[in-house]
C-alpha cells in the first residue's frame, strides 16, 4: 500500500467517526449526509485555497434514471413498476428539459402490425447497423404494450385528429406500423411525480461513480446554487438524448432542431471511462428555415420541408428538381441527400439551403397533421409580419438526432457492470426511422433490466470517495480559474461548433473531416485550458455549466468526426463525396470509438446479428437498392 | 437599441439592479437574440431557454412590462426594458422558481379515474370536433406561466379569496374536457377561486398559444357551476 492510499484509508475511517455529525435534510427522496471534510490527500492546493473543502449531499437510490425525456420516463416508470426506489435527475427543468421538454405533439408508431415487417424494415433502413437482437428485443416489446393505451392511460388525451373527429391514423404499409400524431410527453411526466419517483432537477451529472470497474452510480452540479451532488445507485439508466448542439451557430442555437440541453455530456463520460461508443458517424437530417435568425432550425418555431414536401422544394432557379420522383421513393436520407447535392452544385440558396414554396396552397396542406408548423403561420405573420404563405422560405439542412452512443446489448446493459443505456449504440445504425418507437421501448427494457442487476448488484464493502473530490475539485477549479489571455466559454463552443459544421453535414468528405480533427485537437489542447469565466458565482451561473459541457463536447464531436473519417464509403445518413458507394464487403460493420491508454482508437466492430447473418444483411440492402 | 436587463445575484447583490446595454438592432430580431448578444459581448447573463418556438417555456420574462416568450417575441428597435417574470422567486437574473405552480398544475392534471382504460375502441374512437378543439388547445399549454404573470387578480388585488390563477384553472379545463376523467373538476374549478378571475383577458393576450381560449374555458366552467348552484354568494363589502 502506497502512502496515497494509506491516507485514503485513515480517511474512509475518519469519515465513519464523522457519521453522526451528517446532516439530514427533510424531504429528500432517501437519505442526504453531509459527507466528509477533506484531508490534504484529497484537496489539490488550487482548489483548496481558492474554494474550500469538498462538500456535497449524497442521495441513495437502487436505480438512477439520468434524463427524463422519452427514455427516461420510461425507464423510470418502469424501473418504478418493477418495485425499484427510482430517482431521475435531469439537467434541466423538469417537464421542460432537453427534446421531450418541448411540448410540440410527439409522433408516435402505436401499433405494430406485423413483427417481421417491421424488424425487416429496421434492418434494411439502419443500412444494416442496427442491432439484431436489440431490434428484436424492442419490437417484441413494442407488440406487448399496446402503445396508444399505455399513453393514455399516463394522462394523454387526445391525440390529432381530422376534422370530423375521427382519429387521424396513418398506415405505413413498408414499416409494418400505424401511426399517431400528437403525443405529449408532459401528461408522462406528471405521472411520474405522481407515482413518488423523485425527480431532481437542474443537476447536470459531469461524472459517473465507478468503483471496482462498477457503475455504483454518478455525480454532478445542482446548476441552481452550485452544490455538488453524488447519486449512489445499485444500478445506472443512461437516457442523455442525442448530441447535434456541436452543428454550427446562428445567433441562439446551432443548426439544429434539438436542444442546449443535449450536448452529449453521458456518451462522453461513458466514453473516458471505457465504454466504446457506435454509430457516432451517423445523424439525421432535416430541412428547416433558416431566416429569421432567431427562430431557425427551430422545428416547433418555424417551417419544415420533410420527406412529405419534397414536390414543393426549389432551388435557386426556382426548378423544382425533385418533383419527378415517385413518393414511394422518397425517404428522408434520400430527401438530405439530394438538397446537400443541389447546394454542392451551386443551385442552392445564399445560406446553403433551397426553398419551401407555401404560396402552393398544396404545400400548406401537406403541413394537416404537422400542426408544429401549421401554427406557425398566424404567429409569423402577427409577430415578425412574416407571411409565409405569400414567399418562399428559404430552409436549410439542420441536424435533429444523432445516433453516436454507447455500445448496449440486447438488454441495455453498456460494458461496465452496472450501467445501462435507455438508447444505446445499435439502436437505429445509419436511419432507424422511428425515434420516439425505438426510444420508448428500448428505454423500458433498459429499465427493466436495470432493476433486475440492482437486486442482485454485488455488495459494496467500502467507498472509495476520492473520485467524488477529485470531481468536485475538477468542477470548480474551472470556476475560479484565471488564466492569461482566457477565453469565454461560449468562444470555445463556438469554435466547436464551427469546425463540426464544416464537417459533419449530410455530403462529407475526408479532407473536411481530416481539417475537423485538427481543429478539434487544437482546441483540446490549446483553449480549453484557456478558457475561464468572467463571473465564479456559484448561482445558476450558465458560463460553468458551458465550460463543463465544452469537454464533452469535443470529445464527442472528435468522436464524430473520427468515425465518419475512418468509414471509407456510404452508407445511409453517411455520405462521402470521396467514397460514394456503399461497400458492404469491408464496412458491413459498426465502427467502435474506444478510449485506450488515454487515447482515441477507431475500430471495426462486427454487426451484432442473430435472425439473418451479415452475407444475408448485404443481400436484402443489395436487393434493397435496386 | 438600449436593452435594460434587470439583473440580481443572491448570493451577491442586496437589491436587483438595472443596468443598460447597447445591443445592435436588425430585422426580425427576438428577446432572446438580444440577451444572447448581451451574454456573449458584455457580460454574463443569467437565462435558460431550449426550443426557441414557444413550446418549452422556459425563456417567460417581462418584455416592457408584459409577459412574452424571450424566444419568440420580436424585440423593437427602441429603449427595451427586461425583467424577470412577475410574480415568481427570482434565483438569478432572468432565471425564476416556477416549481409551486408547476407542482400545483401537475397534481390538477393527474387524471382522476378508478380503473385504467382498456377498451381500445373507446381510445381511438370518434370525438365531437369542438371538444376536440377544446382539448387539443389547452395541450399546447407549455406551461410558461405567463399567463400567470399577466394575472392582475393574483398580482395586484390585495383582498382576493384564495385563487390558483389562469394556469391552474386552464389545467382543471383540460381535465373537466378530457372524457375519461371521473372527478368532480366543477367543484375543483370554484374552490379554486373560478368566481375570483374578473375576466379581463389579458391571460388569453399574454398566452404563447393561440389555441387557447382562456374566457371561453371560464365562461363554460362558470356555467357548469352556475347550473349546479356551486357559484359563491357575494362577498359583503
Amino acid at each position: 500500500m502506497d502512502e496515497k492510499e494509506e491516507k485514503d484509508k485513515k480517511q474512509i475511517s475518519r469519515r465513519n467517526l464523522l457519521k453522526g455529525a451528517g446532516l439530514v435534510a427533510g424531504g429528500v427522496a432517501l437519505s442526504t449526509t453531509l459527507p466528509p471534510l477533506a484531508t490534504e490527500a484529497f484537496a489539490k492546493p488550487t482548489s483548496r485555497t481558492s474554494v474550500g473543502e469538498p462538500t456535497f449531499e449524497v442521495y441513495d437510490t437502487d436505480v438512477l434514471v439520468i434524463g427524463s425525456g422519452l427514455a427516461g420516463i420510461n425507464a423510470a416508470l418502469t424501473s418504478f413498476a418493477e418495485g425499484a426506489n427510482v430517482l431521475i435527475a435531469d439537467k434541466g427543468p423538469f417537464k421542460a428539459s432537453g427534446g421531450a421538454g418541448m411540448n410540440w405533439g410527439v409522433i408516435v408508431r402505436f401499433l405494430i402490425n406485423n413483427p417481421q415487417i417491421t424488424y425487416d424494415f429496421a434492418i434494411n433502413a439502419s443500412y444494416g447497423m442496427v442491432n439484431q437482437k436489440l431490434c428484436r428485443a424492442i419490437v417484441n416489446n413494442w407488440m406487448d404494450i399496446k402503445m396508444d393505451q399505455m399513453l393514455v392511460n399516463r394522462g394523454m388525451t387526445a391525440f390529432f385528429r381530422n376534422p370530423d373527429g375521427t382519429m387521424y391514423i396513418q398506415e405505413k404499409p413498408v414499416g409494418g406500423a400505424k401511426v399517431l400524431y400528437n403525443y405529449f410527453p408532459r401528461h408522462d411526466q406528471d405521472e411520474i411525480v405522481k407515482q413518488g419517483i423523485k425527480v431532481v432537477d437542474r443537476t447536470m451529472i459531469t461524472d459517473l461513480f465507478v468503483q471496482d470497474g462498477k457503475c455504483i452510480g454518478a455525480m454532478g452540479l445542482n446548476i441552481t446554487t452550485g452544490t455538488f451532488r453524488v447519486f449512489r445507485a445499485k444500478a445506472v439508466v443512461g437516457c442523455g438524448g442525442p448530441a447535434p448542439w456541436n452543428y454550427g451557430w446562428i445567433t441562439v442555437a446551432p443548426v439544429s432542431i434539438n436542444s442546449p440541453d443535449n450536448t452529449g455530456d453521458l456518451d462522453a463520460i461513458a466514453y473516458n471511462h471505457g465504454c466504446g461508443l457506435i454509430d457516432t458517424e451517423f445523424v439525421e437530417n432535416d430541412a428547416m428555415n433558416i431566416y429569421p435568425e432567431g427562430l431557425a432550425a427551430t422545428c416547433n418555431g418555424g417551417f419544415a420541408a420533410d420527406a412529405l414536401e419534397y414536390r414543393y422544394l426549389c432551388d435557386k432557379d426556382g426548378v423544382y428538381w425533385l418533383r419527378d420522383i415517385p413518393m414511394s421513393q422518397m425517404n428522408r436520407g434520400r430527401f438530405s441527400q439530394e438538397i446537400a447535392k443541389r447546394v454542392l452544385e451551386g443551385k442552392g440558396s445564399p445560406n446553403g439551403g433551397v426553398y419551401l414554396d407555401l404560396r402552393d396552397p398544396k404545400a400548406y396542406e401537406s403541413l394537416f397533421e404537422r400542426e408544429v408548423y401549421s401554427r406557425n403561420v398566424k404567429a409569423y405573420k402577427e409577430r415578425f409580419d412574416i407571411d409565409v404563405k405569400g414567399m418562399m422560405m428559404e430552409v436549410a439542412l439542420e441536424q435533429y438526432e444523432s445516433q453516436g452512443h454507447p455500445i448496449i446489448d440486447e438488454t441495455g446493459a453498456t460494458e461496465i457492470p452496472g450501467l445501462y443505456f435507455g438508447v444505446g449504440g445499435g439502436t437505429r445504425g445509419a436511419r432507424f426511422p422511428s425515434t420516439s418507437g425505438g426510444t420508448i421501448n428500448g428505454a423500458i427494457i433498459a429499465g427493466k433490466n436495470a432493476v433486475k442487476y440492482a437486486q442482485n448488484a454485488p455488495k459494496i464493502k467500502k467507498i472509495n470517495w476520492k473520485p467524488v473530490h477529485d470531481e468536485f475539485n475538477r468542477i470548480h477549479a474551472l470556476r475560479t480559474k484565471k488564466v492569461a489571455k482566457p477565453l469565454a466559454p461560449h468562444e470555445v463552443r463556438h469554435a466547436i461548433q464551427r469546425a463540426c459544421f464544416k464537417a459533419l453535414g449530410p455530403i462529407k468528405n475526408g479532407k473536411t473531416i481530416a481539417e475537423a480533427i485538427k481543429e478539434l485537437e487544437r482546441i483540446k489542447k490549446y483553449d480549453l485550458p484557456r478558457m475561464a469565466l468572467r463571473n465564479d458565482t456559484k448561482q445558476y451561473n450558465v458560463e460553468w455549466q458551458q465550460a463543463i459541457e465544452n469537454y464533452y463536447m469535443v470529445d464527442l464531436s472528435l468522436a464524430n468526426c473520427k468515425s465518419s473519417l475512418f468509414r471509407e464509403e456510404s452508407r445511409g445518413t453517411h455520405f462521402r463525396t470521396d467514397f460514394p458507394k456503399m461497400d458492404n464487403d469491408k464496412w458491413l460493420c459498426n465502427v467502435a470509438v474506444k478510449k485506450v491508454n488515454d487515447k482515441m482508437v477507431v475500430e471495426k466492430r462486427p454487426i451484432v446479428w442473430s435472425e439473418y447473418p451479415p452475407a444475408k444483411v448485404k443481400e436484402m440492402l443489395e436487393k434493397g437498392l435496386k | 437599441m438600449q436593452v435594460t436587463i434587470k439583473k440580481y445575484d443572491p448570493t451577491k447583490d442586496a437589491e436587483p439592479y438595472n443596468k443598460t446595454y447597447e445591443v445592435p438592432w436588425k430585422k426580425h430580431m427576438t428577446v432572446l437574440e438580444a440577451i444572447m448578444y448581451v451574454h456573449e459581448n458584455h457580460e454574463p447573463v443569467g437565462f435558460d431557454y431550449s426550443c426557441r418556438g414557444r413550446v418549452c417555456g422556459r425563456c417567460s420574462m417581462m418584455v416592457n412590462g408584459e409577459p412574452a416568450m424571450a424566444c419568440f417575441t420580436h424585440i423593437k428597435n427602441q429603449a427595451n426594458t427586461l425583467e424577470p417574470l412577475r410574480g415568481f422567486p427570482v434565483i438569478r437574473d432572468f432565471i425564476v422558481d416556477k416549481s409551486k405552480t408547476h407542482d400545483a398544475m401537475g397534481r390538477i392534471l393527474n387524471r382522476i379515474i378508478e380503473k385504467p382504460i382498456t377498451d381500445r375502441e373507446k381510445i381511438l374512437a370518434p370525438m365531437d370536433p369542438e371538444l376536440y378543439k377544446k382539448i387539443n388547445g389547452i395541450e399546447w399549454c407549455c406551461r410558461c406561466l405567463s399567463c400567470q404573470a399577466a394575472c392582475p387578480v393574483i398580482n395586484e388585488k390585495k383582498d382576493q379569496e384564495k385563487f390558483i390563477g389562469p394556469a391552474g384553472i386552464v389545467s382543471t379545463a383540460l381535465r373537466y374536457y378530457d372524457p375519461f376523467d371521473e372527478g368532480d373538476r366543477v367543484t375543483e374549478a370554484v374552490q379554486n377561486g373560478l368566481f375570483e378571475c374578473i375576466m379581463c383577458g389579458r391571460c388569453n393576450k399574454a398566452c404563447p398559444a393561440d389555441e387557447i381560449d382562456h374566457l371561453k374555458i371560464y365562461a363554460e366552467l362558470r356555467k357548469a357551476a352556475k347550473d349546479r348552484g356551486l357559484k359563491p354568494k357575494p362577498r359583503k363589502a
